[in-house]
């Protein structure tokens, strides 16, 4: 669980940037359809749940703290 | 941690993400094989002109008898060996074939190459235009690598005029980039999904046709007798045969000014091939959308529709390239769209 904690913000960080290049490879190249399909939703999927999971330990890590 | 470490480690794990991506995407697919199938309404055989009567000696009788004369026997009318649409543009074809550096006619196709230029935004294109006369579908085809419909095969665009034996050819709408919509090559369906693009549709009794994204019927379009269909877009002229304005299926860098593909239709057997030489400021800067469609319109096209333009628009006549690609050839194609006729020699081919 420890190391799970350890490496989410960077997870997340990693998915967005992922993310991120498929947008703008998409915007040159709309055709190849980057955006669409089974492993675009998968990872938009684990994106999503690495952010918010990420949120959520920020979140009660600060409630911790105070 | 140094900070920096961490940095890198996230960029790391992204790219080995994107690698990941790839590899399930495009790679996996690819080297599946893909299932075509034809469609399921057989294209009819195009009928050849009525028969045309010949000469019909009438009887002949005695000069001295009063008998009844015999009637002699009528010969059958000779049947006009042409098809409807080489009577009708009867004077664009010719009885033998006639090629020069910009026009080819024979008994079967009839093309003829103009240059032009156009300003646009104060910038200068240049664009070619085909006129396009055949005699019947066995001339207007498109071709893929190998004759295969495959995802994500290119070749050259010589290598492809060469194996199409092409008169005339021009890029078509990448297909083998795309994984879904509506995409057919000659009578083979490739993908038959409604999309949410422009679609073009040749039948095999010469019609031509676009729809508009997302609002079509696939299942009425191949009881209709598709042969072809495209899917890129957009499409250029409306019902009336006006020149669009807004294109809310253009996204991205289509929208930007480019080198362009299309194809325009007039009836049944006649059409165009318009290619706009791009991305070289000091001969051609390129289209927009709203200028290609004026293009047609001022062509009088009944329908036109956009193709796959920036570095893969590309026009060869006579196994040469005629237009100016825009990255001096570079870009490998997934299709084209070709007049052909068989036993085309054309120029002689170095390899």
């Amino acid at each position: 669980m420890k190391f799970f904690r350890a490496i989410l913000p960077n997870l997340s960080i990693s998915l967005q940037l992922a993310l991120l290049v498929l947008v703008i490879l998409d915007v040159f190249n709309p055709r190849v359809g980057l955006l669409s399909g089974l492993p675009f939703v998968l990872l938009f999927a684990a994106a999503w749940i690495a952010a918010v999971a990420t949120a959520v330990v920020l979140y009660a890590d600060w409630r911790k703290d105070r | 941690m140094p900070l920096w470490r961490v940095i890198v480690y996230d960029v790391l794990t992204a790219a080995l993400i994107l690698g990941l991506y790839a590899v399930f995407k495009l790679l996996i697919p690819a080297l599946q094989p893909t299932t075509v199938r034809p469609a399921a309404t057989p294209a009819p055989v195009l009928e050849t002109a009525a028969p045309q009567a010949t000469e019909a000696p009438g009887p002949v009788p005695a000069a001295a008898e009063t008998a009844a004369p015999e009637p002699t026997s009528v010969p059958e009318p000779t049947p006009d060996p042409r098809t409807p649409w080489q009577i009708r543009f009867a004077e664009h074809f010719s009885d033998e074939p006639v090629l020069t550096d910009h026009s080819y006619k024979s008994p079967e196709v009839s093309i003829e190459i103009t240059t032009h230029s156009v300003e646009e935004n104060g910038w200068t294109s240049v664009y070619h235009v085909a006129d396009i006369y055949v005699a019947s579908m066995d001339n207007f085809k498109t071709h893929t690598v190998n004759g295969e419909l495959q995802y994500w095969s290119t070749a050259d665009m010589m290598e492809l005029d060469r194996e199409a034996n092409a008169i005339l050819a021009i890029s078509g709408d990448f297909y083998s980039y795309q994984q879904s919509g509506f995409i057919m090559r000659n009578g083979q369906i490739y993908s038959d999904k409604a999309g949410w693009a422009d679609i073009c549709v040749l039948y095999d009794d010469g019609r031509m046709a676009t729809f508009t994204g997302g609002q079509y019927n696939v299942d009425e379009i191949l009881a209709d007798g598709a042969v072809q269909v495209w899917q890129f877009g957009p499409t250029l002229l409306d019902g009336e045969g006006h020149a669009m304005t807004v294109f809310p299926h253009a996204q991205g860098t289509v929208n930007q000014p480019n080198p362009r593909s299309a194809i325009g239709y007039y009836e049944p057997g006649h059409y165009c091939f318009v290619v706009v030489d791009g991305r070289q400021d000091e001969y051609s800067h390129g289209l927009l959308l709203p200028g290609l469609s004026a293009v047609f319109e001022q062509l009088g096209c009944a329908c036109a529709y956009n193709l796959d333009g920036g570095g893969s628009a590309v026009m060869t006549f006579n196994h040469e390239r005629f237009s100016r690609q825009s990255n001096g050839g570079d870009r490998k194609l997934g299709d084209i769209l070709l007049i052909t006729e068989e036993g085309f020699p054309g120029a002689p081919w170095e390899g």
